[in-house]
């Protein structure tokens, strides 16, 4: 249920309707489909590329921050 | 939409940080900026505390929203599990004071270390001015549920974090 919506800004993405499903992103960063947010550095507060959110049996690695229209993902 | 969520995130350099649990309770859930340490800060933040590394570490991350402006001053008494305890962040980031500063979310206010793993946490959290947002409040999209993986902070640089939205 919350897949579909929660990828709408994202340009298309893989939606298979869990709500914590991972699939690739057509814009580039990975997602866990209903939850996002932004890795930074504690001290710099510059965003961290190359780390894995885990949640369950799904995991991403973070990217650099995509297009500001498409920010619905781990970064 | 009532989907748990429990996510925790590291990488090479980086502290393990469980993120706090809680339920989707819409369909944009916005975990907002996450602060990570560095392994090497988060070994600072370890012997400035001197903690027992076989214990769990816990940031807590207090959100000002309402008439809620601000934190400090604040107290946060560990009722359980004994022998946990708790000391404040400093504005430059580092546990070192025994007040609390005005330090909001996503940074962390105060760490409660020396915690049980797996332990039930009951905490008194009394900020002048504020109160704590009843129990199912939705932030963000989701409802927090209080709760959150804690692990020994040693082997594997493990942290964990909890929220309290304070109104």
């Amino acid at each position: 249920m919350i897949s579909a919506a929660m990828l709408a800004g994202c340009a298309g993405s893989n939606s298979k309707g869990g709500a914590v499903d991972m699939s690739a992103a057509d814009m580039g960063g990975p997602v866990i489909e209903g939850e996002h947010g932004r890795l930074v550095d504690y001290f710099s507060n510059m965003p961290l590329a190359g780390l894995t959110v885990t949640d369950g049996s799904n995991s991403v690695t973070t990217a650099p921050t995509g297009p500001s229209s498409c920010r619905r993902r781990w970064a | 939409m009532g989907v748990m969520l429990s996510p925790y995130a590291g990488g090479s350099g980086f502290a393990t940080l469980y993120l706090p649990d809680a339920m989707a309770a819409g369909v944009d859930v916005d975990r907002g900026d996450v602060p990570m340490a560095a392994t090497s800060n988060f070994g600072l933040e370890q012997n400035i505390l001197a903690n027992d590394t076989t214990q769990a570490l816990v940031h807590i991350l207090l959100v000002k929203s309402g008439a809620c402006a601000s934190v400090a001053g604040g107290t946060i008494t560990v009722n359980a599990p004994a022998g946990a305890h708790v000391t404040y962040f400093s504005t430059q980031g580092l546990p070192t004071s025994s007040q609390m500063a005005d330090i909001a979310a996503p940074k962390p206010a105060a760490v409660l270390y020396d915690v049980t793993p797996g332990a039930a946490l009951d905490l008194t959290i009394d900020v002048p001015g504020c109160t704590t947002a009843p129990a199912g409040t939705a932030w963000n999209g989701m409802t927090l549920t209080g709760q959150v993986t804690t692990m020994a902070t040693e082997p594997g640089d493990n942290a964990a974090a909890l929220i309290v939205v304070l109104q």
